[in-house]
């Protein structure tokens, strides 16, 4: 094999309609040609435009393993480029956020506008007429998307739309958007930054999973929520509790409750509000989609969605995927706070966050350890598939491209295998 | 000043020990009932009504968290972290009410799983006198790992 060429892997092989290969996880191969062909190649989740709010804002991210700068520029446009000087390949913003209205890299200082512009060359005599200050702007990320103030990014100049992309799970994070009354959530409540030894599809797969292993891995809380709320949802077997699993084309995963008789809502009702806040909201919600509108927001709450390959809305918050290595994972927990509501509805939310996730809440704590367990499971190399079957044989394909299967399944899974087999071979 | 330093410097000790050792009752029975146990994320010095933290419980919340730890079912403590921190650099400002506000530092040795963490950090307690014993009424940990991504922080810290 001549240098640089790698052995090409065959999907086909490794991932069956009920089961995939324990090697999708483990082998380091397989992770740099997911880095080429998902994440250096396909739409990525990478912020919220609440991130940068004013001029000159900007964050620093991870579009796959290649560093990009958001910034907003002084005509209120968010940008998206390569963090890296144009001179010699110096990363131009260091810290992860900031504000500044010229980039500089500290190198040899050339300064770039917020629109990328290269405004600064210093001792520019040394150059001579060849070099022609437009050609040496930040390099801009081929492709950039927005979607209800979320950000998308592509590294490759051609394919699908981010709305073709989106596609059926653009319904679902308007229920988590509409949920605020003036259309709009904020990522500016901080950050939980978190780690587990084990592949990113090993979170991708428990994200939206929680019907089927929350009554073993996450029983506490379920017991807590019933000795709090008086909601108990522990019985499986009562299958009209439970919502419905879909997967949707482009490989997005949900966990709908609408169908089922739990609203995922129920956490909240732990908090206690003030007195008068809960109406409040209801009014301005009232105010904002009419009544009859403003009650079934309300009511149908959000529902739990994985958008291929790295973003999880559930809840109370948006979560980010970082894959490290093939078997590290950083992960990344913003709350997502309400605009225009009573701001103890935002502190309540913050409160209902930190007692189910992040390093220290109680899901995502033993979330993560799972997935650990699992990583180091994976290492035994006998009968190496993992079965994705349950509920093969009852679910239904979806009018809009994907499956419907019972709260318990894993047909979200396989949708988000199938997608995953299409992008790679 | 109703509080001595050394019941200060025995009760800081001691809580560290309780938490190393899994000493789960004994450590609840430190608290008060207004307690607030706060472990900022990202930045020290963030509002928490309205900046999310790691973990910011009132004593409902630590019981749940101490239930949660007693119940078998917080898997990742299964099997238990092995722990030792050594707590120092104490220093004690006066408050009003016969309330001491303790600054001290830590580092921690966790081992869990043959993986070995080292945590460290600045501890602020707030402790006062309730019915003849020393309690802890609030708590913030400082942790240096705060803006760093971390394993899963069930242990008590």
């Amino acid at each position: 094999m001549a240098l640089g060429e790698r052995p090409s892997v065959n999907y086909e092989q490794l991932i069956k309609t009920d089961r995939v290969h324990g090697r999708l996880y483990y082998d380091p191969e397989i992770f740099r040609d997911e880095m080429d062909k998902i994440w250096h190649c396909g739409w990525v989740y990478v912020g919220h435009e609440s991130e940068v709010p004013e001029a000159g804002s900007y964050v620093t991210r991870q579009l796959g393993f290649q560093p990009i700068i958001i910034v907003r520029d002084q005509e209120r446009n968010v940008n998206l480029f390569l963090n890296r000087c144009r001179h010699r390949g110096n990363t131009v913003c260091q810290h992860e956020h900031g504000r500044s209205n010229l980039l500089r890299c500290e190198y040899h200082g050339w300064t770039y506008s917020t629109r990328g512009e290269l405004v600064v060359v210093p001792y520019a005599e040394g150059y001579d007429e060849r070099f022609q200050k437009q050609d040496y702007g930040l390099t801009a990320v081929p492709r950039v998307g927005f979607y209800r103030g979320f950000i998308f990014a592509s590294l490759s100049p051609t394919g699908i739309s981010l709305d073709e992309h989106l596609g059926g799970a653009k319904e679902y994070i308007d229920m988590f958007v509409n949920l605020s009354p003036e259309g709009e959530v904020e990522l500016r409540a901080g950050v939980q930054k978190a780690k587990y030894r084990g592949n990113w599809k090993m979170m991708a797969e428990n994200s939206v999973e929680g019907t089927y292993h929350a009554h073993f891995l996450h029983k506490f809380h379920f017991d807590l929520i019933k000795a709090r709320a008086g909601v108990d949802a522990s019985d499986p077997k009562r299958a009209e509790v439970w919502g419905h699993i879909r997967s949707l084309p482009e490989g997005h995963m949900v966990e709908d409750f609408r169908p089922g008789k739990r609203a995922p809502g129920v956490l909240a009702k732990i908090e206690r509000f003030p007195p008068g806040v809960w109406d409040r909201y209801v009014k301005a919600m009232e105010k904002q989609y009419g009544k009859e509108s403003a009650h079934k927001i309300i009511a149908d709450d959000s529902q739990f969605v994985f958008i291929f390959p790295n973003m999880v809305v559930l809840q109370t918050h948006v979560r980010r995927l970082q894959p490290v290595s093939v078997n590290l994972t950083h992960l990344y927990y913003q709350p997502a706070l309400l605009k225009g509501v009573p701001p103890e509805i935002n502190t309540a939310r913050l409160r209902e966050h930190e007692y189910g996730f992040g390093p220290a809440g109680f899901l995502s704590a033993d979330d993560l350890e799972i997935l650990e367990r699992n990583q180091l499971g994976i290492e035994a190399r006998a009968n190496e598939w993992l079965l994705l079957a349950r509920g093969i044989h009852r679910e239904e394909i979806d009018e809009r491209g994907g499956s419907v299967g019972h709260g318990t399944d894993e047909g979200h899974l396989r949708g988000m295998w199938r997608h995953y087999k299409r992008v790679m071979s | 000043m109703g509080i001595k330093r050394q019941q200060i410097e025995d009760f800081i000790y001691r809580e560290a020990r309780l938490m190393d050792e899994h000493r789960y009752d004994e450590w609840l029975a430190l608290w008060t009932d207004d307690a607030v146990y706060w472990v900022p994320s990202n930045n020290d010095e963030l509002d928490p009504m309205q900046s999310v933290s790691i973990i910011y419980d009132d004593r409902g919340r630590i019981s749940d968290r101490i239930d949660r730890l007693k119940s078998g079912m917080a898997y990742a403590q299964k099997p238990p972290s092995r722990m030792r921190r050594v707590v120092s650099n104490l220093e004690v400002e006066e408050g009003g009410n016969d309330e001491v506000t303790v600054y001290s530092n830590f580092v921690l040795t966790e081992i869990r799983r043959g993986i070995r963490n080292i945590w460290s950090g600045r501890t602020v307690h707030r402790l006062r006198m309730e019915n003849g014993d020393l309690k802890m009424g609030f708590k913030k940990v400082l942790l240096l790992e705060n803006d760093t991504e971390i394993p899963s922080l069930v242990f008590l810290i």
